[in-house]
């Protein structure tokens, strides 16, 4: 057992405390410290009001909107998982005894009852108490399960939203040399995400990837990333840009060595038009 | 949020994540891990809303003080797993704002939602962080910005660490007064 820290020695550890700069040892004692000095409490938490402010010291850095969102709703998810709704099971109440000294006998006979009723109450303690932890393991289990099927379900709903918005604009893409790979790219036009769904697409060669390009009318390639497609020709690639409502020609997939490229190599396999509105 | 109401935490998340994101951006470096760092500051505070005291700081202090703690964690486990030599330079981070070029740093292209005040108050603290003795920025700036403990603040710019104590707590009383002018008293 460790010394109990004195007050000066304390004092000298506020400030790195704030600054969480202190070892595991240090923190651990200087906690300890502060649980009954109401004078370091105080100092601490006015210092840690100073490390705060250096936060706003820094160029503001937002998380790219459509990641916050996805953030915002599994937290929120976990949140709804979390809610203390299933109450612990409560163990058996002990039988109470009472009994009037009548006789000798009758007291023989009750402390000899009262050893069978004690057995078998610490008989049903334990089987409840064994019964109780595995209820515990299994709503555990259960609210993992929870969490997790909730965050995959905010995710999808993110991406149904993606997909159905009001502002959502569909292109097409049919493939140049065969009729079976195809292709549509959902541009939410509001938010600038792009969602690329592809089927029945061939496995790329061995050291190539595909990768996916949005055209302007200006002729521009704007490379919106590489992909490999699942092992039944499925894809999907969801990326943002800003880009000009009136700016896109067209998309289209190409076959690249891996890692992509700066500018289109081949020609395209997949290309889908753009309509005007 | 105490009481465990998700649209609290929604309203607070909703608050502050820009500001949570900031802090463990530039602490890692890297947009996964500071998502991750946000997402855990935001379950610790909803885990621990009713330990939460308001008469020991705002509630930016508190979240601001988790976010970081968590943040640091992380540096602290990327750090252990690259074994990575002590360098706030690192390729990891990204370099820590000059304290002379923050408060120009708050432009509208890189902080699009910051409001008046806050970019009042960031100018602020850039003043106060860019005033303070070449010595006393150094400690903070490798503190805060670079996640050193003070043993390693002392092994890297071999000053006694009863040294280092002290020019942190100079530099963080100095810093306190800008602060006071702009003190969140909401929430």
């Amino acid at each position: 057992m460790s010394e109990p820290m004195l007050h000066d020695a304390a004092r000298e550890l506020l400030a790195m405390a704030a600054l969480d700069a202190l070892a595991p040892s240090e923190r651990a004692a200087l906690e300890a410290h502060t649980v009954t000095c109401a004078e370091c409490t105080s100092d601490l938490t006015a210092l840690r009001d100073g490390v705060a402010s250096l936060a706003s010291s820094l160029p503001r850095k937002p998380m790219a909107p459509e990641r916050d969102s996805l953030l915002r709703a599994r937290l929120m998810a976990r949140a709804v998982a979390d809610r203390p709704d299933i109450s612990p099971m409560r163990g058996s109440e002990t039988p109470s005894r009472s009994a009037s000294p009548s006789s000798g006998a009758l007291m023989r006979w009750l402390a000899a009852a009262s050893l069978l009723i004690a057995a078998g109450s610490i008989a049903y303690a334990i089987d409840q108490h064994a019964s109780a932890h595995e209820l515990a393991a299994d709503v555990a289990q259960l609210r993992d399960s929870s969490t997790t099927m909730q965050t995959r379900l905010a995710e999808q709903l993110a991406i149904v939203a993606e997909l159905t918005g009001p502002g959502v604009r569909v292109i097409d893409a049919a493939a140049t040399g065969g009729a079976q790979p195809y292709a549509r790219m959902f541009w939410e036009q509001p938010t600038n995400h792009w969602t690329f769904v592809a089927h029945n697409l061939p496995a790329p060669q061995p050291g190539h990837t595909y990768q996916l390009w949005m055209i302007t009318r200006d002729s521009r390639k704007l490379s919106a990333g590489t992909f490999v497609p699942t092992a039944n020709g499925s894809a999907l690639v969801r990326t943002t840009y800003a880009l000009a409502s009136d700016s896109l020609a067209a998309i289209a997939v190409t076959n690249e060595p891996s890692g992509g490229s700066a500018q289109p190599t081949t020609t395209p396999f997949l290309v889908g038009a753009a309509k005007t509105d | 949020m105490a009481t465990g109401d998700e649209q609290a935490l929604g309203a607070l998340y909703d608050r502050y994540a820009t500001t949570i994101h900031t802090i463990a951006y530039y602490l890692l470096g890297q947009p996964d891990e500071a998502e991750d760092a946000v997402e855990e500051t935001f379950w610790q505070a909803w885990r621990e809303a009713s330990r939460y005291d308001a008469s020991r700081g705002a509630v930016s202090t508190w979240l601001s003080t988790i976010g970081r703690s968590r943040s640091l964690d992380r540096k602290r486990a990327m750090r252990r797993r690259a074994e990575d030599p002590i360098d706030t330079t690192d390729s990891a981070a990204p370099a820590s704002p000059d304290a002379a070029d923050r408060a120009d740093s708050m432009a509208p292209v890189t902080s699009p939602h910051v409001n008046a005040e806050a970019a009042e108050r960031a100018r602020d603290i850039a003043t106060a962080l860019s005033k303070l003795p070449a010595e006393q920025r150094e400690v903070i700036e490798l503190a805060y910005f670079g996640g050193l403990s003070q043993s390693e603040i002392a092994a890297r710019t071999s000053i006694p660490l009863g040294t280092v104590k002290t020019r942190a707590r100079l530099a963080l009383e100095k810093l306190r007064a800008p602060l006071a002018m702009h003190r969140e008293t909401t929430l």
